[in-house]
């Protein structure tokens, strides 16, 4: 990628074809993210996989599907488009990506987590390139989300705005006054993705505090929603698309994946949240994703 | 792609419409007219101010900008927490937002946002906060705050500006906008008597209204009007000489000058619109204790929530009033 010139127009590229290969393609990126992600957070010794692992399709089909509008060379540059990390836990697949992107070195990655870094426990914004919001406090990466969309607006200007939230974080009330906020605007510069991988720290989000149905829930708050298998890229390459192109109401993509996905040791439970990789669960990460990347 | 500015900015129309004017000669203004009038006049300075409003703006009286520019102003609702995290947004967006509301609500309730979202992140929001300390109209303790200083003064790259009266809020505004770091700026509710001098007030710098020997009494807000009305007394009565310090930038602090009168006096007052925790009583100290350990004495709400009452009733019942002041440093030259 080569900075600024590699989109001949501003905003958002509407790119509706994608072929068999390119899908392929952002597939292998999603695994290759994963394994990274756990090698990352087995040197860290602590930090979150579960979420990291179950949004990797959409972190791949964002930042490698030609969706987001960046500029590795010119970070905040203010042509950009604006991927906003609401749950800020998810940080490990995010420093992973950009660095993948050319935003900073990939060396640094093992860096996570330790005294000095720049890759911090949760995102600071600007603590490195690329890096769009302080997230950790959950709920408020939403409303940041908001702001920059009303900024395009303000200023006439067509870019997109995706914001990543949890499904455990839809628990916030600061969700729901952003929610409210972004239809009663008409922002459809704003597309939120919620990652439904029906966990929180505590248990299942079904036991803890369901949130569901998610999408009658945003229907009636005046978005425009759609649902889909969140790990398949497929669908989610061409609900971004779709979202994309909707005009006059704020999207979002409801996107049900499964928690510690690609690692058969965390798939599915409750601990994958904020799990310690061990030695064993690397190693066996490595088999389950060797072969898929 | 099609931008309909008019859902986005202006979507309600029902606005009380009134004119604002401040006037420097008048024998006593509100600092929240004079701050709504002088931020209209700062619009074309800074293209890139833009106010938000969360349902209180005919409170605040920020309408007014809002009549002259429609799309620089964001009505949030009652949403407060979501207005810091916009704010935030519009921040990092190279916009210059300044989010409004009662001081309970625009602290209290969104201290977490303003945390994370904003100072954190280095953002330049402001903050204003109108309504703050004891003497709203007798809407009572819900609406009153006396925690607002403690909370903001705690929260790093966080500055926090308390005018005396109208025209050091006017004298503030344009210093505090230059400035880049997030700002929380303090305003009152009752009308307060002229007591600054125009072109006197210069940002983190306190400021000694009166020169004295005796005692030296700091303050800030409305609070610094009434000691300027004590020290009179004092002096015409007792010849007890005072020295009158106003903290109207409390973060970053002046510990220069407040230092140097305690140093020159020996014996300090700290009268405060605000707890005792966490108030300009805990940071004169802070500071004095480190570099001149001096006997200083508090007049302030003394961890008690307020309560319904007219401003001057709740000043007198709390021990704020001129009489209480007077009689707080007689109690202490004895």
């Amino acid at each position: 990628m080569n900075g600024k010139n590699y989109r001949k127009k501003k905003g958002t590229i509407l790119n509706k074809e994608i072929n068999q290969d390119q899908l392929l393609e952002l597939q292998r990126i999603a695994n290759k993210l994963r394994l990274k992600v756990i090698e990352m957070l087995y040197h860290a010794k602590s930090g979150h996989p579960g979420g990291a692992l179950s949004s990797a399709e959409i972190i791949s089909a964002l930042y490698f599907g030609e969706i987001l509008n960046i500029f590795p060379d010119d970070p905040y540059s203010l042509d950009r488009d604006i991927f906003v990390l609401s749950a800020g836990h998810y940080c490990p697949i995010w420093y992973a990506a950009l660095a993948f992107k050319g935003f900073f070195k990939e060396e640094e990655l093992n860096t996570l987590r330790k005294y000095g870094s720049r890759l911090l426990g949760h995102p600071k914004y600007k603590s490195l390139p690329g890096i769009e919001n302080s997230g950790g406090s959950l709920g408020q990466g939403f409303s940041i989300a908001l702001g920059c969309a009303v900024a395009f607006k303000l200023d006439n200007k067509g870019n997109k705005v995706f914001c990543l939230l949890g499904d455990g974080e839809q628990n916030e009330g600061q969700v729901w006054e952003a929610a409210m906020f972004a239809s009663h605007n008409n922002l459809d510069n704003l597309i939120a993705i919620i990652d439904v991988n029906k966990i929180q720290i505590d248990g299942f989000t079904k036991d803890i505090l369901s949130s569901e149905p998610l999408d009658d829930k945003y229907k009636s708050f005046g978005w425009n929603v759609k649902r889909i298998n969140g790990n398949d890229i497929s669908q989610v390459y061409s609900a971004i698309q779709e979202a994309i192109l909707f005009k006059d109401k704020p999207s979002v993509i409801i996107a049900d994946t499964i928690a510690g996905k690609g690692v058969s040791a965390l798939e599915n439970t409750v601990a994958s949240h904020g799990k310690w990789i061990s030695k064993e669960v690397y190693e066996s990460a490595k088999i389950d994703l060797g072969n898929k990347i | 792609m099609k931008v309909d500015e008019k859902k986005i900015i202006h979507r309600d129309s029902s606005q009380v419409r009134t004119k604002l004017a401040f006037d420097s000669n008048a024998k006593e203004s509100s600092q929240r007219d004079a701050y709504a009038s002088e931020i209209v006049s700062m619009a074309d300075e800074h293209p890139n101010l833009v106010l938000i409003d969360a349902d209180l703006m005919t409170v605040g009286k920020t309408h007014v900008f809002r009549e002259k520019y429609p799309n620089r102003h964001i009505q949030i609702g009652i949403a407060e927490q979501n207005m810091m995290g916009i704010a935030a947004g519009l921040a990092q967006m190279g916009k210059l937002p300044i989010a409004h509301s009662l001081a309970v609500f625009g602290i209290g309730r969104t201290f977490d946002q303003i945390r994370e979202s904003i100072c954190y992140s280095e953002l330049n929001v402001k903050i204003v906060g109108y309504h703050a300390g004891l003497t709203l109209a007798p809407d009572g303790a819900t609406h009153q705050t006396m925690e607002d200083i403690a909370l903001m003064t705690s929260l790093p790259n966080m500055s926090v500006v308390a005018p005396a009266d109208a025209q050091q809020t006017i004298d503030l505004l344009p210093q505090i906008l230059k400035n880049d770091t997030p700002t929380y700026l303090r305003l009152l509710f009752p009308n307060i008597p002229k007591t600054i001098k125009p072109g006197t007030s210069v940002y983190g710098k306190s400021q000694i209204l009166n020169e004295g020997s005796d005692i030296t009494i700091i303050a800030n807000g409305q609070l610094v009007a009434k000691c300027v009305q004590a020290a009179k007394h004092l002096k015409k009565e007792q010849n007890i000489s005072v020295e009158l310090i106003n903290i109207h930038t409390i973060k970053p602090y002046d510990f220069e000058t407040v230092n140097k009168s305690l140093q020159k006096t020996g014996i300090g007052l700290v009268v405060e619109e605000h707890n005792s925790y966490g108030g300009i009583g805990s940071i004169v100290s802070y500071h004095s204790a480190l570099e001149c350990p001096t006997k200083i004495e508090y007049l302030n709400t003394n961890d008690k929530f307020g309560t319904t009452g007219l401003p001057e009733e709740l000043l007198e019942a709390y021990g704020l009033s001129e009489s209480s002041i007077i009689k707080k440093v007689e109690d202490l030259i004895k």
